[in-house]
């Protein structure tokens, strides 16, 4: 009975992971100072909330069997483009001796700056999807050519600059909290609530959830992503779901680079730098499958809280941040090497359970001689 | 010596968590024979084999190399003892050339060594002309055919000194010409004093090239019920007694009544049709109601016809007709969904099925558009409903409908992807070798299957390389050499007469 119970909770996609969440988050909130813990938390669940997203855009390609390395480039072109929109120019001159701060700006609403990032965002993982499947060149070729392509964009068209000057709606996406976070005058915060951004990402994560579980177009790119031949003779245009894919994989990279503009109060080149390892990392884990096919959206959020954890540990451990990149690398290989075992572990009860219905159907009494 | 017990397995028994894969199995191998291996799918084939090639290790029971207890940790031991396999999927190296394979075994165990090509090359030409091969020893593998890949393997198992060379269906997947010249380089090898384990589906090639033949049925022995003995010399033993002792019963030939198609409406027609991967002009029709064979060996240019009457390769020149209106068919969705016109894979792990979704999804991914409600989300009802019903109507036995579809048998499998076909609810159904590897009960219930839609009014072309199935099940067979349709058989459904023809039609 244990033993079932125990079996089952492996087989949980989601079990391993939490648990590794679990035992992480404790040790953050047992370590960190009383006084700073809750500031702690609040920083946290913003991170979490932009790499799930960022997750997710990767988890979108992998869903048709492809991938996106270019999800932080993808995310810095929409950053820049969303801040250009929104930026209110300086008058008057500027002190370029600290700052390259823009005297540029559209001073748009910030809803248009963050509705064109969007687009933005889909068209290019749409133009990305359509050469691959156009040229059938190897994914990996064109999306490591259009991270190039795409930051050298960024840079040449931006000169590197900041645009730093957002309207406080815009900001206000990072600052608030529902409910509001009461700070008394000068004082630490005495309650806390949940980041606006938090929201955002959950609300985006059960569209998406919704996308895969109930949708036709959700089975459709997952079809594409476990057997795009077998799709194809299904009469599933595979290469349109492959183009679709990659432009909702844009689109999510947008997002993630729209929040990351609103949390540092900045649009600039350097948004999605780092993003390319953690999207994997938080998809992977997760439990979404690196060869097509399956998808799991919680998971990615977990995955994505891990990877957070991972560095708020690290840092209250007071480990150099120099060395941070050795443990969340072999935290990873660990991690995967685990999730192999599970899945041999699934197939292997997947496939008894199967022998033994057919035995049982056909009548057979092999299995009781052997009980 | 001649005649002597060279292998022998006793009451091996092997357990895998949940399923008892074979039951106190016997086997004795006598030196110098070729001895049959046969039993259905899931009968325990594969895991004997695996056993005495040392890839599992029984549970219980014993296993004697020259009368000498053996235990085989891993293929190394099984090699060292003098067996060696030739599996069904090829196992060489396509970038590297005839002899480098045939010698792979025999490099330098040093890290790094020089080695010389010409030493190789010059050895591998003894077991390249010992098999009958006539390339030469530098040619890269790839370049090669199936059968004569088929060939390498066996000069590479030569080549490692085997006293026992299992082979695992070595017909399957090469040309009847191959399989007649491996039969016979097989029998000069046994000749010579080599010993073979040859295991096959195709119940003719064993009469011809067996000594004995050892039959499993549900993991256990199938004896002998006139001597009750494990093993049978072939010439004491009956192509019916033979299917008996696999399935437990006598192979229904269910003899299907001859049509008449004369007065039938045409439904299909091609006339001279080609496109780029099926570049001679061929023309021919399809009846309502009608089953059409569509005989030829592998390769004659069947499945790329098929490909393009659906579109997915479409048509570069000639006319096709659909219900007497010339149509272009551009692409699957639209012979699927306008021209109720689906075919099915002969490749069903590779373009039937999604082996890694469940039961449900795989019966409904042809008619994704049918099902789809407001906002695009999916009708989650008639999902389930549509997925039960053809679950139900082809009987697919799967614990269920959330089942992923890689986990059930090989039968099951295909009938998941004959639901998908029907699902479609089509007119005209293009199936491809529909029985390959399959059960002799399944496929008695996809011939039923077959025959019964065409009572339905649907029109079925069914594509086989199996000749005494298609004898069985056609109205009307057309034969296929060289990608070409070189004749028409109205069948009488009398094997003889028939199999004559249609062999006269491919050998001229």
């Amino acid at each position: 009975m244990i033993k079932k119970g125990l079996v089952n909770f492996v087989k949980n996609d989601l079990a391993s992971i939490s648990v590794v969440l679990i035992v992480l988050l404790t040790f953050v909130i047992t370590k960190s100072n009383p006084s700073r813990l809750s500031f702690t938390m609040v920083s946290l669940s913003k991170d979490i909330a932009i790499f799930t997203i960022v997750g997710m855009a990767q988890m979108a390609t992998l869903a048709v069997g492809q991938f996106n390395l270019a999800v932080g480039a993808m995310g810095g072109v929409a950053g820049m483009v969303c801040g250009y929109l929104i930026n209110i120019p300086y008058e008057g001159s500027m002190n370029v001796d600290t700052y390259a701060q823009a005297e540029i700006g559209l001073a748009l609403p910030w809803y248009v700056g963050v509705i064109a990032a969007l687009i933005i965002g889909f068209i290019v993982g749409a133009i990305q999807g359509g050469m691959i499947v156009k040229t059938k060149i190897n994914p990996f070729i064109i999306t490591l050519a259009l991270i190039s392509v795409l930051h050298g964009l960024n840079m040449a068209v931006t000169r590197n600059i900041y645009f730093r000057n957002l309207p406080e709606v815009f900001k206000a996406i990072n600052k608030n909290t529902i409910p509001a976070t009461t700070t008394p005058d000068g004082g630490q915060a005495t309650t806390y609530g949940v980041p606006v951004m938090f929201i955002v990402t959950l609300v985006v994560m059960v569209v998406v959830w919704m996308l895969y579980n109930r949708t036709i177009l959700g089975r459709k790119m997952l079809a594409t992503g476990v057997n795009t031949r077998a799709a194809d003779f299904a009469g599933i245009n595979s290469g349109r779901y492959i183009t679709l894919a990659h432009g909702i994989s844009g689109m999510l990279c947008a997002l993630a680079g729209v929040l990351t503009v609103s949390k540092l109060g900045a649009a600039q080149t350097s948004i999605g730098d780092n993003w390319m390892l953690y999207s994997f990392a938080s998809a992977i884990l997760g439990g979404t499958l690196l060869n097509g096919g399956k998808v799991s959206i919680f998971g990615t959020m977990i995955g994505a809280g891990i990877m957070m954890v991972v560095n708020t540990v690290l840092t209250l451990l007071k480990i150099s941040a120099f060395s941070h990149q050795i443990f969340i690398g072999a935290l990873l290989l660990i991690a995967f090497m685990l999730n192999k075992g599970r899945e041999a572990l699934i197939r292997q009860q997947e496939r008894a359970a199967v022998k033994v219905q057919d035995d049982v159907q056909s009548g057979g009494s092999k299995n009781e001689e052997f009980a | 010596m001649r005649g002597d017990t060279i292998l022998e397995l006793k009451n091996v028994t092997k357990v895998f968590p949940g399923v008892v894969a074979l039951d106190n199995v016997d086997f004795t191998l006598k030196e110098g024979e070729i001895h049959a291996l046969m039993g259905e799918n899931g009968a325990g084939k594969s895991t004997l084999i695996k056993i005495i090639t040392g890839v599992h290790c029984q549970t219980k029971g014993k296993m004697f190399v020259n009368g000498e207890e053996v235990i085989f940790n891993s293929p190394m031991d099984a090699f060292a003892a003098g067996i060696n396999v030739v599996h069904q999927e090829r196992n060489l190296f396509p970038t590297f050339t005839v002899a480098e394979n045939i010698m792979i075994e025999h490099y330098s165990n040093k890290l790094i060594g020089k080695v010389d090509q010409n030493v190789i090359n010059k050895e591998a030409q003894k077991y390249i002309d010992l098999v009958g091969l006539d390339v030469p020893p530098t040619k890269n593998v790839e370049a090669l055919s199936a059968g004569q890949k088929q060939l390498i393997e066996i000069a590479k198992a030569l080549s490692s000194d085997a006293k026992i060379i299992l082979l695992d269906e070595p017909t399957a997947s090469i040309s009847v010409n191959e399989a007649n010249m491996l039969i016979k380089l097989i029998k000069k090898l046994r000749d010579e004093g080599l010993t073979f384990i040859f295991v096959s589906h195709k119940i003719e090639e064993i009469f011809e090239v067996a000594d004995m033949v050892t039959v499993l049925r549900d993991g256990k022995n199938a004896v002998d019920t006139n001597t009750g003995e494990i093993s049978t010399p072939i010439e004491k033993i009956t192509r019916n007694e033979l299917i008996n002792r696999m399935v437990g019963r006598t192979e229904e030939f269910e003899s299907l009544e001859i049509r008449d198609f004369s007065d039938a409406e045409v439904v299909l027609e091609a006339k001279g049709l080609r496109s780029t991967d099926s570049p001679k002009p061929k023309s021919f029709y399809l009846k309502k109601g009608e089953l059409l064979g569509w005989y030829g060996l592998v390769g004659a240019g069947r499945t790329e016809f098929a490909r393009t009457l659906i579109g997915y390769d479409p048509a570069i020149e000639g006319e096709q007709i659909i219900n007497g209106e010339k149509v272009k068919i551009t692409s699957i969705a639209q012979a699927q969904h306008k021209y109720k016109l689906t075919y099915l894979s002969e490749n069903r792990k590779e373009e039937g099925l999604f082996l890694d979704h469940d039961v449900k999804v795989n019966l409904t991914s042809t008619i994704f558009d049918k099902i789809k409600g407001l906002f695009g989300f999916v009708k989650l009802k008639e999902e389930q409903e549509i997925a039960e019903k053809y679950k139900n109507e082809l009987q697919v036995k799967t614990p269920s409908l959330k089942q992923h579809v890689r986990n059930l048998s090989g039968g099951n499998q295909q009938k998941v992807s004959l639901g998908k076909g029907l699902a479609v609810q089509p007119d005209i159904l293009i199936i491809d070798e529909p029985t390959v590897g399959i059960d002799i009960k399944t496929k008695s219930e996809i011939h039923r299957l077959m025959h019964d839609l065409t009572k339905e009014n649907k029109s079925v072309i069914c594509i086989t390389s199996d000749m005494a199935e298609m004898i069985q099940i056609a109205d009307r067979i057309l034969v296929f050499k060289d990608g070409e349709i070189v004749g028409e058989l109205i069948n009488t459904k009398s094997y003889d007469e028939m199999s004559k023809k249609i062999m006269s039609m491919i050998m001229n």
